[in-house]
C-alpha cells in the first residue's frame, strides 16, 4: 500500500433532476487539489473552483458553463444528503522504541483519539501496518514490524469495539516514511499505522 | 517501490458479516430506508456492515439512502429514488493495478475519491446518462489554464 503521496481529493454531488437534467456540483472539501471534468459527446468542462456546478440535458448535450451554486439552494437540495455521508477514512501513525514493540511516550497518548475514530466509524473495517527502519537484517525487520503490529492488534481486541474486519499487515522495513541508505537509524520510520475505514 | 516483499502477512476476520462475504470491494457504512442490492439478477436486502462487490446494483426507494466506503477509502452516498452500478473496482496498489467505475443511471450521489483518486485519476471514472465525469490531475489543469 503506498502512503506517502499527498492525498488528491474530490467530493462531487449528482443529482440527476427529473428525466431530462443532471446537474453537477463540485464540494468544497479541506484537501488542496479537488477538481473534475466532465465529458460528453459534444464537448468537455473542467470543474475546479469549490461550489460551482454544470447542468447537461438531452437536447444539447454539452456542459453548461460552469454557475456557482448559492449556499442556501446546496443546503436545501443536497443538504441531508452531505450530511448523511459517511465519514472519511482515518489513519494514526503510532511510533516505537528502537528494536522494540514498546510505544514512544507521545505515540500512547493517541490511543484514545483512536478509540473515538473508530467508534464513530463503527461499522468499520482496520488496517494495522507494521514498519521497521532500516537497522538491522531485512528479515528480521518484517519480523519485528509484525510483532508491532500484532501489539497494536492485541490492544484493538481488548477494546472490544465492533470492528467489522481487523487487517494485520507487515512492511518491514520495505516502505519506509523517511527514505533512508540502509543500516539507518530513523524514528519517524519505526511505526505502526492504523488505517480506520 | 512496489516490490515489496510481503511475507509475514497476516489476515484475521472478525465477526464476519451475514449473507455477504468479507472480502468484498466496498463496506456498507449506512442504510435509511428501502435499500436493495441486486447482485447476479437477485435482489438482495442490505444492511450495516455487508460487503459490496464490483456489478452490484444499489437501488434506493423513496425514503432510501446507502453510505459506502470502498476499500481505497472513497466515499458514496446515495439519496432517495436513485439507481448506481459498480461497474468495476479494483484496487491492487502493490501491482498497480486500478479500475473504478460507477454508473449513475439517475438519482442523487455525493462522491469523495479516496487512494485511486491520488493514485490513478485515469482509471476512474463515474457515468451519467449524457456521459462521464472523470478526476482531473492538478498538473493536467495547470496546462489547460
Amino acid at each position: 500500500m503506498k502512503k506517502l503521496l499527498p492525498v488528491l481529493f474530490f467530493l462531487f454531488s449528482i443529482a440527476l433532476v427529473g428525466c431530462s437534467t443532471t446537474r453537477i456540483v463540485l464540494l468544497d472539501t479541506d484537501k488542496a487539489a479537488n477538481a473534475i471534468i466532465v465529458t460528453t459527446p459534444k464537448g468537455e468542462l473542467v470543474l475546479d473552483e469549490p461550489n460551482t456546478f454544470t447542468e447537461l440535458s438531452p437536447i444539447t448535450t454539452k456542459p453548461a458553463a460552469a454557475k456557482v451554486m448559492d449556499q442556501r439552494e446546496l443546503q436545501e437540495k443536497y443538504g441531508q444528503l452531505i450530511s448523511s455521508a459517511p465519514l472519511a477514512p482515518v489513519h494514526f501513525l503510532l511510533y516505537f522504541e528502537a528494536d522494540s514493540t514498546m510505544l514512544m511516550a507521545q505515540s500512547k497518548k493517541l490511543f484514545p483519539t483512536v478509540e473515538i475514530a473508530i467508534k464513530n466509524r463503527i461499522p468499520c473495517d482496520v488496517n494495522i501496518i507494521g514498519h521497521t527502519d532500516s537497522t538491522g537484517p531485512k528479515k528480521y525487520n518484517i519480523e519485528l514490524s509484525l510483532r508491532r503490529a500484532r501489539w497494536v492488534y492485541e490492544w484493538l481486541l481488548d477494546r472490544k469495539l465492533a470492528v467489522k474486519n481487523i487487517v494485520v499487515e507487515s512492511y518491514g522495513e520495505d516502505d519506509p516514511l523517511i527514505p533512508t541508505p540502509d543500516g539507518f537509524i530513523e524514528p519517524r520510520n519505526r511505526r505502526v499505522e492504523i488505517l480506520i475505514r | 517501490m512496489y516490490q515489496w516483499i510481503i511475507t509475514g502477512l497476516f489476515v484475521c476476520f472478525l465477526f464476519c458479516g451475514s449473507v455477504f462475504a468479507s472480502d468484498g470491494i466496498a463496506i456498507v457504512k449506512q442504510v435509511q430506508g428501502t435499500v436493495t442490492v441486486k447482485r447476479a439478477g437477485e435482489a438482495l436486502p442490505v444492511e450495516q456492515g455487508d460487503r459490496l462487490r464490483a456489478g452490484d446494483i444499489l437501488i434506493t426507494g423513496g425514503d432510501g439512502h446507502i453510505g459506502v466506503i470502498f476499500h481505497d477509502g472513497s466515499i458514496l452516498s446515495l439519496g432517495e429514488r436513485s439507481f448506481l452500478r459498480v461497474e468495476d473496482f479494483v484496487f491492487k496498489p502493490i501491482e498497480s493495478e486500478f479500475k473504478f467505475n460507477l454508473d449513475l443511471k439517475k438519482g442523487t450521489a455525493l462522491f469523495e475519491s479516496g487512494k485511486i483518486g491520488t493514485l490513478s485519476p485515469e482509471d476512474f471514472t463515474f457515468t451519467i446518462p449524457e456521459g462521464t465525469i472523470g478526476i482531473r490531475g492538478t498538473k493536467f489543469l495547470v496546462e489547460v489554464r
